[in-house]
């Protein structure tokens, strides 16, 4: 009784119990269509044979040579060099597309060649029937496909161990005769498993993925009729949308319409120790980002010039694949970086009470650990890259599966980290959350931070031991749920309480859209994760469901989209009602940028490329970079500047804050990703998409076709955005967080009271009751 | 005329269009009053609730931002036809690319001008 009677009161849910109930339900049926394609991705992923024999009785190669290939190919980095299965780096080949064509060509060869008819009859034949008996776990295969076996080992020996390099991988990459053999075995093996009818079935493991007219590889009925079915799915979805939109308009952000507030000077609000750490995280982050557009541009270089860099021959020290790496992780860190930064820097916002004993110093500890994590994971790839780590290579060198090329040690350290992040968090938000109901803002605000940790830890389940096709399955937990699902949550949940904190929307109208955004994307986002895995090994049947649910990805972009110019007419409404200027212009720019990216970069471009039709003839080529580029920088990047924009404002003094530079940078940034896509990404994708399509995938992504001279132009022609990119949108972020740290190291920011006024960001000067009635408020109050 | 030269005189267009449209969306009444999209909204607001004047911010800003971003297009597509023109000069080729990187440049132009004032 008496610890009811001295449990504090905790406030109500603010908005109708069926948000909550609603949200619920639908995300547990989309991770029951996510846990239900794991098993059948288990149960259906392609066998890998004890043994591989010829008609004559000759081992080929073993299942055991197909594992130690994937070992060779991920610590050598392949997988950021070309890829395998359609999956990784964009200059290589497709490994499985490359071995199936050459292995197809010496096949048809051997048997008379293309003036036979005959021989033409049993090419396709060697490849499409399965011959693999699963009970002595034996795969038969013709004469002919084994001396395609040994003639393709001496042509991996050539390429991948060149002594002149000029391939962008390393010089001499990789020579040992014993690595080409697995490796071939290994390649051998997928497009064994690209080509052979599954049991029962009239196309192969990966849904006749890639398209090869020699054996017979066209797309299935499933990926033409999924392709129409996600189109009427968009179609619909997007409708169903805006007609709701229009004729209840309770969608959406709306505004303390009527409330006149007084914007504090960000100079006069107070800054707790933990808040002034994260100046430090947001100087890293633009040091990071400034290294990752670096690398950026020498891996942009190599598609541009294989040669040389500028006479520098820089494939010896920093070939493709590690450059490839470090930007692609770099991309990632720098983004979390900011984002870690915010959630300690709003925290005492939220509260309004000073720090936790302790809270700052564990904020240094976590810089401390990330710094650890960043400098570790990329030493560690350039030494399994350069075969400097031999023996624990997966835990400390190049794990080298794309998006989680980093060790598994730094790995979990990484995973670690996180949780730190988020206990950090609790420890500042403990006492607000006591007096919460769990379906309001500060909770949700904990509970997405929770989910960041707990989802990219599921990435750990990725096993270099393991087939591809499952090792795959976990790693998209990563490259699609985490980043694209549980950070688009994070994102939503962090803006709408920036909003909240600075008086302009009500809490109401911010718990509503983020269950909105939960409820649409769980209904896409979580099976639509299968649209990655349409052609890796995974049954007909996930192709279906990642193709139909993915489409409704687009949608809440598209809303998103709508939300851009609320964001920024949210802002102007409260400037034009303070007497005292509104602080944050150039952090709403970012987040109409955020809003309008989503759009383009996630949606459209990402629509392009989604149907499985599209995706058949597409994947992997610089269709798949316009789109990550569009959607990685346009979305998180532009938040993760935001955010820093945001903050820095309360932490560099006055006479150093330069909205000028904050502009320069904005449209800096912008202009040059727009330029990046428009003038290069997309037309060289067009073209080699169409390339893909008229000669076939496999030419469309080799090195020839990759280093032609109309694609050398589109590549060059890039350099100009690039520059301005780095040069205008890159320094001034960097130069202003340097400030900030110089403030936060002479002591030029506020300290704060115990009272915790001092941490309100605006005042309300005036309050009627607000013209909220359209919104959520209005269905709530009629609860 | 050559396939690539097709090609990218067929996507320069398509770019100088698209800017072209953004340019034209740019110089549009951004008040949600006067938007059709809004209509419920209008219903259910007794009064406009934004008394906006094109120099309000951020309606100052829209057609600059249009202008910016319809400059990147029309710049891209003057860009991509004179480089395509010194790769292939056919006479059909130096007629059609020529006069889209003509096109281009007279579009960039008349985009950037106002921009500098």
């Amino acid at each position: 009784m008496t610890v009811l009677a001295d449990a504090p009161v905790r406030r109500e849910l603010l908005v109708s119990r069926w948000w909550v109930q609603g949200a619920a339900l639908v995300a547990a049926v989309g991770f029951f269509g996510l846990v239900l394609m794991g098993f059948l991705t288990y149960q259906s992923s392609p066998p890998i044979p004890d043994r591989v024999v010829s008609d004559s009785g000759a081992q080929i190669f073993s299942g055991a040579d197909v594992h130690a290939g994937q070992d060779v190919f991920l610590k050598n980095g392949l997988m950021e060099y070309g890829s395998i299965f359609g999956h990784g780096a964009y200059l290589g080949p497709d490994f499985t597309a490359d071995y199936l064509h050459r292995a197809a060509t010496i096949v048809r060869a051997s048997y008379g060649g293309l003036a036979s008819d005959s021989a033409v009859r049993r090419t396709g034949q060697d490849f499409k029937v399965n011959r693999y008996d699963a009970r002595t776990k034996t795969l038969t295969v013709s004469d002919a496909q084994a001396q395609a076996f040994t003639q393709l080992r001496g042509h991996y020996a050539q390429t991948l161990g060149a002594p002149l390099g000029q391939s962008g991988l390393r010089p001499r990459a990789i020579t040992d005769p014993s690595d080409i053999r697995s490796l071939t075995s290994y390649f051998a093996w997928s497009a064994w498993a690209a080509s052979a009818n599954r049991p029962h079935k009239n196309y192969s493991y990966t849904n006749n993925w890639p398209g090869e007219s020699l054996v017979g590889n066209t797309p299935t009925a499933d990926t033409v009729v999924w392709s129409v079915l996600s189109l009427i799915a968009l179609l619909g979805g997007t409708g169903a949308l805006f007609a709701t939109f229009g004729r209840w308009n309770w969608l959406g952000w709306h505004g303390r319409d009527s409330a006149e507030l007084r914007f504090r000077e960000p100079q006069t609000v107070a800054l707790t120790p933990s808040q002034r750490a994260t100046a430090f995280f947001f100087f890293t982050m633009s040091a990071l980002f400034l290294v990752q557009t670096l690398v950026g541009a020498a891996a942009e270089h190599y598609r541009a010039d294989l040669q040389s860099f500028f006479g520098i021959p820089l494939d010896r020290w920093l070939p493709y694949n590690l450059v490839r790496t470090w930007h692609v992780q770099l991309s990632l860190l720098w983004v979390s970086t900011s984002f870690l930064a915010a959630g300690i820097f709003l925290v005492p916002m939220i509260t309004k009470q000073r720090d936790r004993k302790g809270q700052a110093a564990l904020t240094y500890g976590l810089l401390g650990a990330l710094y650890v994590v960043v400098v570790g994971s990329m030493l560690g790839e350039l030494a399994g890259i350069h075969h400097w780590i031999t023996n624990a290579w997966s835990w400390f060198g190049m794990q080298g599966f794309e998006y989680l090329d980093l060790g598994k040690f730094w790995q979990v350290l990484l995973t670690l980290g996180m949780f730190v992040w988020v206990a950090i968090l609790y420890r500042g938000l403990r006492g607000r959350l006591r007096s919460e109901s769990p379906g309001n803002l500060p909770w949700l605000f904990f509970f997405s931070a929770l989910a960041l940790p707990a989802v990219y830890s599921v990435g750990l389940l990725t096993n270099h031991g393991d087939s591809y096709t499952v090792t795959d399955f976990w790693r998209f937990m990563v490259v699609h749920l985490w980043v694209e699902d549980f950070l688009e949550l994070f994102t939503t949940v962090m803006v709408a309480y920036i909003f909240v904190l600075l008086g302009v929307v009500r809490e109401r109208v911010a718990l509503t859209v983020i269950f909105l955004d939960l409820v649409l994307y769980s209904v896409g986002g979580v099976i639509g994760t299968a649209h990655h895995w349409y052609f890796s090994g995974s049954p007909a049947a996930v192709l279906g469901l990642g193709a139909f649910f993915s489409a409704f990805e687009v949608i809440p972009l598209t809303f998103l989209t709508v939300e851009a110019w609320s964001f920024i007419r949210l802002g102007a409404r409260q400037e034009a009602r303070s007497a005292t200027p509104f602080p944050h212009r150039w952090a709403v720019m970012f987040l109409a940028a955020v809003g309008f990216w989503n759009f383009l970069g996630a949606g459209v471009f990402g629509f392009l490329i989604n149907l499985p039709i599209v995706s058949y003839y597409e994947i992997g080529t610089a269709l798949t970079a316009n789109h990550a580029h569009a959607a990685m920088m346009g979305v998180y990047g532009m938040l993760a500047c935001g955010f820093a924009v945001f903050a820095l404002r309360y932490i560099v003094p006055p006479e150093k804050w330069s909205d000028r530079l904050v502009k320069v940078s904005f449209w800096s940034l912008n202009l040059g990703l727009a330029w990046m896509a428009f003038i290069t990404l997309l037309p060289l994708g067009i073209l080699q998409l169409y390339h893909s399509v008229d000669v076939g995938y496999w030419d469309a992504r080799s090195l020839s076709f990759i280093t032609s001279d109309p694609n050398t132009m589109l590549e060059w022609l890039r350099l100009p955005g690039d520059v301005v990119f780095i040069g205008g949108g890159v320094l001034p972020l960097l130069w202003l967080s340097l400030q900030g740290v110089l403030a936060v190291v002479r002591g030029r920011t506020v300290e704060g009271t115990d009272h915790g006024e001092d941490m309100q960001l605006f005042t309300e000067v005036e309050g009627h009751e607000p013209f909220e009635a359209t919104a959520a408020g209005a269905l709530a109050d009629s609860r | 005329m050559s396939f690539e030269g097709g090609f990218v005189t067929v996507y320069a267009v398509g770019l100088l269009l698209f800017a072209c449209g953004l340019f034209t969306l740019g110089g549009v009444s951004t008040s949600p009053w006067r938007s059709r999209v809004l209509a419920a909204y209008r219903d259910q607001a007794p009064e406009p609730l934004d008394a906006v004047t094109r120099t309000d911010w951020p309606h100052s800003e829209v057609a600059r931002l249009y202008t910016a971003a319809a400059s990147v297009a029309s710049t891209a597509a003057t860009l991509l036809s004179a480089a395509e023109l010194v790769r292939h000069h056919q006479a059909l080729e130096v007629l059609a690319l020529g006069t889209t990187a003509l096109a281009g440049f007279i579009v960039t132009a008349g985009l950037v001008r106002p921009m500098r004032t």
